[in-house]
């Protein structure tokens, strides 16, 4: 078994190889090259989906979201510094697109909610039906959906997504210490929703 | 410290997040006397457990880029257009080469014609243009001919 320290050091060539590409990608895409962009999109939307399909469960808003985030991406190309990694900064691009669009979507239900009375039918807020056999997956997205949202955002970055705290600082734009404190506080939030769900059931 | 004072490093020690070695030992020295702690250590593994369940497959598999739709998205888009065209040196060097060419004629044309000379000096500083020798004379009704200048409201009147 090789020891630890070769394998970081091996994954951060990895990552350092893949920003140089990223850079050269990016450069050609300022100057309009269009392969150059596919490229970046085809190397990076498996992930990004990946990410913007835990906050987001419809196939369709998934995919706005993801064109919405290249497009962004795309027409910001120019102040992007290259000296810095190309996939964090989509990802935060990609987050922050993905949850002004809950934002906007919750508020939008709120007030058809606040102005229809009680006949509203498209909020339905994940519950547990003892009649269904729901999957382990679904169980632990609804309970998730019951943890603040700014503290699911890290443990979906983080348990979910596997990103660094220190990744997770860079895209949510906040420091490191705030990131773990969060983390924490998230972790224990779902850890105690998903005991009492265990115990009612 | 109680039990309290631990939950949050408990919980960053279940996920492997306690960058800080002497936190580590320091939660370990905790653990290894606490039952408490003990037990909600394993409750907190349990969860991650699941979180870390991995999703159905269909939710993950897409076998559809979203380059085709976004493409053609792009090459909508004034601002990609603009900016494109403005970033391109290809296009950029020509037309540089053409807008400077323009200027150093223009220069050296209006240094040569601002020279004054005797015969074509016309009274407000303007220069004329040479007349040729016309075969008929002029008729009584046309309009006369005003000499070419670079002063606007000279040729109004």
């Amino acid at each position: 078994m090789r020891p630890q320290q070769t394998l970081q050091q091996e994954s951060l060539d990895v990552t350092a190889e893949s920003s140089r590409c990223d850079a050269k990608l990016i450069d050609a895409a300022r100057r309009g090259a269009e392969d150059a962009f596919r490229s970046l999109v085809q190397k990076y939307e498996r992930r990004l989906r990946s990410v913007v399909q835990r906050f987001v469960h419809d196939a369709d808003q998934v995919d706005d979201l993801m064109q919405e985030t290249f497009l962004r991406v795309y027409q910001s190309l120019h102040q992007f510094d290259t000296s810095r990694r190309f996939a964090p900064w989509l990802f935060q691009v990609g987050v922050n697109i993905t949850l002004d669009f809950l934002r906007r979507k919750k508020r939008r239900i709120w007030g058809r909610l606040f102005s229809q009375g009680t006949s509203e039918t498209d909020y339905d807020p994940p519950q547990a039906d003892p009649n269904v056999q729901q999957d382990l997956q679904q169980e632990v997205r609804a309970v998730l959906q019951q943890v603040p949202e700014k503290f699911r955002t890290v443990v979906i970055l983080r348990d979910l997504e596997n990103f660094s705290t220190s990744e997770i600082a860079t895209i949510l734009k906040r420091k490191e210490a705030t990131i773990r404190w969060r983390l924490a506080e998230g972790r224990l939030h779902f850890q105690h929703l998903w005991t009492q769900r265990q115990h009612d059931s | 410290m109680n039990c309290s004072d631990w939950k949050h490093d408990l919980a960053l020690y279940a996920g492997g997040d306690l960058s800080d070695r002497t936190q580590v030992a320091a939660v370990r020295q905790h653990l290894s006397s606490c039952s408490g702690c003990q037990q909600d250590l394993k409750r907190l593994r349990q969860s991650l457990t699941a979180l870390a369940t991995p999703p159905r497959a269909e939710t993950f598999d897409s076998t559809t880029s979203v380059w085709n739709s976004l493409s053609k998205k792009l090459r909508q888009s004034p601002q990609v257009t603009l900016r494109r065209r403005l970033m391109n040196w290809q296009t950029l060097v020509p037309v540089g080469s053409i807008a400077a060419a323009c200027l150093v004629a223009l220069v050296t044309w209006s240094n040569s014609h601002n020279q004054p000379t005797n015969t074509e000096l016309i009274p407000g500083g303007m220069l004329s243009v040479p007349q040729f020798p016309s075969t008929k004379p002029p008729k009584k009704t046309t309009p006369p001919v005003v000499a070419p200048t670079d002063d606007v409201s000279a040729t109004v009147r």
